[in-house]
């Protein structure tokens, strides 16, 4: 084993890196390999100082052009890591930069797209929509800062996994299951409270008998106030679960559900 | 129903800005359908009816992330085209999420569409690398962008320009009955993306916090980031809990091997 080319990256190298995946990381995403192009073009310049032979750059640049897709946040991490095993090549170099990436790539999206983007995309959309139809762009603003600040946050991430290479994995999973949980607490105690706010269901029908009138909607009220809402998202929930159903028939079957729905004044 | 030339140029600028920004840098992502309708509003000359648009939009995104190369209604040129119309041809709010629900739904095979052309693209990139043409394979990977480009930049040329009166006319002949029972699908529509999201997440091991929540708005009328502040509480003491479990596991095993080997002697 030896270090041929050892220490031929500078920190403006690992930096470039990072900044390419970062502004690139999905340009040209394909059903076929998915990210594999941000991968390479990410990681070439730095691989081309590693490996001056050219037979051996093609086979490397080759390698990376294969499947990959994670949340691009967590990305980092991974090409981080990939690259610290680049850096020293050695006879099993290549299966180490393909197990880190297989490896991680999977476990990092779930994670990633938890706490990095379906929650923080709900939470900050919420506001914004709150704020909006407030008629206040402040929200929309908010977010915007949001995304401007976890830059640092994802600059972090790359660093990280550059600096601890492959080995990080096993000492952060421990701890990466409890943070999940975690976020899956304040998700779903922020999606309790999005179902009464944001679902806006109600009945306008009116049953008759005799001199006395009932509102549908009073009745409702008086067992729980939102019930609609929360017996509707429930319907939902049991629909999605059905076979062959997909979220875009279940979006069909509401928007036709609710047209009806409106036109008997049974919603309202 | 009338753009101006200079509209529809900063139009298309913005579309391609939001479409590299969604798929690449990410990070004007939170709140992008309020923001998609804020700024269509804005070059429009009409705020306020961008910012309701898109509120109402984004409620019906919540949920319906584009993660793992999903493909999902783009409620964003939704908001776009809606508040282009909305705008246009005066007829305010629900003649534009008339309009915006149905393009956000046609987007999405457009979307597939590209993912699929772009296989084309990264081929042509690998291709360079044994010929030694390393800028030719990079340019390649980059040009990748052209048909998401494009996918943003159709829409809006077509709503605005060629496709204008057609437009107008569907407007004007949308009834009364399906423009209202669209507005109230917009009230009801958020209904999916919740449960995405809860399908998506760990409901069934922590339904008692979708609990909280409900009761924390519903009965409490606590605001939103009230509620999250709630969540981040009950998540701190989970993970506390969770790690201090995890320091008494080890020793607790340890202490009960040493005992089984003392039986053993």
């Amino acid at each position: 084993m030896t270090n041929y080319n050892d220490s031929k990256l500078t920190k403006k190298d690992i930096d470039k890196v990072f900044w390419t995946w970062g502004t690139q990381s999905q340009i040209c995403w394909n059903y076929e390999t998915m990210q594999s192009g941000s991968v390479v073009l990410a990681l070439a310049p730095a691989l081309r100082k590693i490996y001056e032979d050219e037979e051996e750059y093609k086979k490397v640049l080759h390698s990376h052009f294969r499947f990959f897709n994670t949340q691009p946040y967590m990305g980092g991490i991974i090409l981080g890591a990939a690259l610290a095993v680049e850096e020293h090549p050695a006879e099993d170099t290549r299966d180490a930069v393909v197990a880190v990436k297989t490896g991680l790539m999977g476990p990092m999206a779930g994670v990633g797209d938890s706490i990095f983007f379906v929650i923080p995309l709900t939470i900050f959309g919420a506001l914004a929509a709150y704020m909006g139809l407030d008629g206040s762009p402040l929200g929309v603003f908010v977010g915007m800062l949001y995304g401007i600040g976890i830059v640092f946050l994802r600059r972090w991430l790359f660093q990280l996994g550059y600096k601890e290479g492959s080995k990080f994995v096993t000492s952060l999973s421990s701890q990466l299951k409890d943070i999940v949980d975690s976020a899956n607490i304040l998700g779903l105690m922020v999606i309790g409270a999005l179902i009464p706010s944001t679902v806006k269901l109600t009945s306008a029908m009116v049953f008759t008998t005799g001199e006395v009138t009932t509102k549908l909607q009073d009745t409702f009220d008086s067992i729980m106030p939102y019930l609609l809402p929360a017996v509707f998202v429930a319907f939902v929930y049991w629909l999605l679960g059905k076979k062959k159903m997909t979220s875009t028939k279940v979006i069909f079957i509401v928007i036709i559900l609710a047209v009806i729905g409106y036109n008997l004044t049974l919603f309202s | 129903m009338q753009a101006n030339v200079f509209q529809i140029i900063l139009l298309c600028i913005y579309v391609v800005i939001q479409g590299y920004d969604m798929m690449n840098t990410q990070v004007l992502i939170y709140g992008y359908v309020v923001s998609a309708g804020f700024f269509t509003g804005l070059i429009f000359g009409d705020i306020q009816t961008g910012l309701l648009i898109g509120g109402t939009l984004q409620l019906m995104t919540l949920g319906v992330g584009a993660y793992g190369g999903a493909s999902v209604p783009d409620y964003t040129m939704g908001a776009i085209i809606g508040t282009a119309v909305a705008v246009l041809t005066g007829k305010g709010m629900d003649a534009g999420l008339a309009v915006a629900v149905p393009v956000a739904l046609l987007m999405m095979q457009l979307d597939i569409l590209v993912r699929t052309v772009c296989v084309w693209f990264v081929h042509k990139a690998e291709a360079c690398v044994d010929k030694g043409e390393y800028k030719k394979m990079a340019m390649w990977i980059r040009a990748g962008f052209i048909p998401w480009a494009l996918k943003a930049i159709i829409p809006v040329l077509l709503v605005l320009t060629v496709g204008s009166s057609l437009v107008q006319t569907v407007v004007d002949v949308i009834p009364e009955w399906l423009m209202k029972g669209i507005s109230t699908a917009g009230g009801v529509l958020p209904a999916v993306g919740i449960a995405i999201l809860l399908r998506y997440m760990n409901t069934k091991n922590y339904f008692a916090y979708l609990l909280a929540g409900f009761a924390l708005f519903g009965y409490l009328k606590v605001p939103m980031l009230g509620v999250a502040i709630f969540g981040l509480a009950a998540g701190i003491i989970a993970f506390k809990n969770a790690q201090k479990m995890k320091n008494l596991v080890p020793v607790q095993a340890a202490g009960n091997s040493g005992g089984a080997d003392d039986d053993e002697l």
